[in-house]
């Protein structure tokens, strides 16, 4: 998706739909579109899609369509519309190490801002001694911001993350 | 020379080697913990890294903690300070494993001297009088009232992994022995998780004399001069002079030989101290222990010699020879500390908390005053209550002591209960001013001082 055309197309196919969330990330851009409140079920995105694959949930009733959406980065947002409360909230680094955002330099991150995590998922990897610690979601949430830079220092309740319960 | 430092101690010490270091241009890193985010330490240092919670273990004494943070940052070195992990050889072994110079001796030479048997027997081997007691562990109760028949009651009962005085039985007569030696056995393998216990003559009401020393990587050992610290409170210093004035010529020399001595039997490295009990009726000495650390007191040493015991230890960390030989020391005058604990010597000396709302220390010629202190600074009950070290110096004696009571008049911290007053007092004391205080004085004239406060304090 190269230009401003096309973010206008999908902008006036989502309000003309039935979809009520829609997040798309492809290349270096990253769009997020919501109307507002949420009616029916939501749909859980499939874990370890090979294809990139960005799910809808419709407004009440109908199937979830499935699109694919090009050359996209792997969607990890849930783009069921789950509602997140307003409060921002932080978590604290619950160690000195060194902040990994990802398991391998070049890997996907497992927590960029807007992802969705779950209860219990990966956040990201905290180095000490030659030994590594996971730092795993206390909750369902979306993750806001990530306040840390690969690679950097994290002190004791330095906030490495910005997030909203979901 | 070494480019960046991380303290790993927090409150008047880490300050303390802060300065040394940025005296020598060394970067430092201070660490802390949560409960010490408005610490000067913390604000003095080129950076500073947040380990932990309030909680010693989980910061203080955190390891890992400390060491990752000071691989992170780029620290060369780490200095421990004192107390927390400054005698601890494994932490000292882990510098080391890391990378890492630890400002002070080896692992090895820790774990030796922290072994209290096997240091008598070093010493014994390397001619050093020690207290008359037992070769090394003694394995029963039947061969401890042996020994003890030899040595003469009463003796005491010591674990040989003690410290801190914990561990230790007295015992006066044949018919104590044995419940003496299960009870300190009892105690040694709950506190130190050892069985092993030695046997050492009492010397009754001793003065308790320490020496300063400074070895370098290279095997040169000098000393400088010793320290009174026989005012104590359960074990716990109060006051302290520099020199012992109640030695003479002869045995100052003879006590600093045998300490020069004693760190080169155990192959010492950096600052340290010799500590001796002294027998002021029969002059003997006898080596006790040795402190792989640099002292709380440390400073009324620098004050009489001139030496700046950190930064030596900077330099000597950085691999450089120690420039100071035995006969550049020269001791000159007298220097007395006073430590300010923030604690209620009224109410059994409980710890006092709070926030210090003014501060004034005293000042002027031969005042020296070391301590994290600012107005508004926060104490919290999490570490030790040491405030500040109030310390005077002085041509002789006599115009140190008159400076001291001068300097406490002085000193004000509002905010929190301190034992300046009663320092005040036992400046006053006979005892005190004829300098023939042994380790029984406070004990036996506390409560009569206590009393003397509570009455000035009704007016």
């Amino acid at each position: 998706m190269n230009n401003k055309q096309d973010i206008l197309d999908i902008i006036s196919v989502f309000e003309s739909g039935n979809t009520a969330y829609m997040k798309l990330e492809t290349g270096d851009v990253s769009i997020e579109l919501s109307k507002s409140a949420v009616f029916g079920s939501v749909k859980e995105s499939a874990k370890g899609d090979e294809a990139p694959v960005m799910q809808s949930v419709p407004a009440a009733g109908n199937t979830p369509q499935q699109t694919s959406a090009g050359p996209a980065e792997r969607d990890r947002a849930d783009t069921d519309a789950n509602e997140t409360s307003e409060e921002l909230l932080y978590i604290t680094s619950p160690m000195v190490g060194t902040f990994y955002v990802a398991d391998a330099p070049g890997n996907e991150p497992f927590a960029p801002a807007g992802a969705l995590i779950r209860k219990g998922e990966k956040l990201c990897l905290l180095e000490a001694m030659k030994m590594m610690n996971e730092l795993t979601a206390p909750c369902d949430l979306i993750v806001a911001e990530v306040l840390k830079e690969n690679d950097e220092l994290a002190a004791f309740g330095d906030r490495l993350f910005s997030y909203r319960k979901v | 020379m070494l480019k960046r430092v991380l303290v790993a101690n927090r409150g008047e010490i880490a300050l303390r080697v802060i300065r040394a270091c940025r005296e020598l241009n060394i970067e430092t890193v201070a660490i802390y913990s949560e409960a010490d985010e408005d610490a000067l330490h913390v604000n003095f240092a080129t950076e500073a890294v947040c380990i932990g919670p309030a909680k010693a273990a989980l910061s203080y004494l955190n390891q890992d903690a400390i060491i990752t943070a000071a691989l992170l940052t780029g620290c060369d070195a780490v200095h421990p300070g004192y107390g927390f992990l400054s005698e601890n050889a494994d932490f000292a072994d882990k510098c080391a494993e890391n990378g890492l110079i630890f400002i002070g001796p080896d692992g090895e030479t820790i774990r030796k001297a922290g072994s209290k048997a096997e240091a008598r027997r070093t010493m014994v081997k390397a001619g050093i009088p020690v207290t008359p007691g037992s070769d090394g562990a003694v394995a029963n109760a039947a061969k401890a009232a042996e020994i003890a028949k030899e040595l003469g009651y009463p003796v005491l009962i010591k674990a040989s992994a003690g410290g801190g005085g914990r561990g230790i039985r007295r015992c006066d007569s044949e018919e104590e022995l044995e419940s003496a030696f299960a009870e300190a056995r009892a105690e040694s393998r709950a506190c130190f998780d050892s069985d092993e216990l030695y046997l050492e003559k009492l010397v009754l009401d001793p003065k308790h004399i320490e020496v300063q020393i400074l070895a370098d990587n290279f095997g040169n050992v000098i000393h400088l001069g010793e320290r009174d610290c026989s005012i104590q409170r359960r074990n716990q210093k109060l006051i302290e002079e520099a020199p012992a004035s109640a030695l003479s010529a002869e045995i100052r020399k003879k006590m600093g030989d045998a300490a020069v001595k004693a760190a080169k039997a155990v192959g010492y490295k950096s600052a340290g101290t010799i500590e001796f009990l002294y027998d002021p009726v029969s002059m003997d000495f006898y080596f006790m222990e040795i402190n792989t650390r640099i002292q709380v007191e440390h400073g009324i040493t620098e004050l009489i010699s001139g030496v700046d015991l950190v930064k030596q230890q900077l330099l000597i960390a950085s691999g450089l020879k120690l420039k100071l030989t035995q006969e550049d020391i020269h001791l000159k005058g007298h220097a007395i500390e006073c430590r300010i604990n923030a604690e209620d010597p009224q109410f059994d000396f409980r710890p006092d908390c709070g926030k210090v709302n003014f501060l004034h220390f005293p000042g002027g010629n031969g005042i020296r005053v070391d301590s994290m202190l600012y107005t508004g600074a926060e104490i919290k009950p999490y570490y030790d209550s040491l405030a500040a070290k109030v310390m005077t110096y002085a041509p002789t004696r006599l115009e140190a002591v008159r400076k001291m009571r001068r300097a406490l008049e002085e000193l004000t911290i509002e905010g929190i209960k301190t034992n300046a007053e009663l320092a005040y007092e036992i400046l006053y004391h006979p005892v005190f001013l004829r300098g023939t205080c042994t380790t029984a004085f406070l004990p036996e004239n506390l409560d009569e001082l206590l009393e003397f406060s509570a009455k000035l304090g009704e007016e």
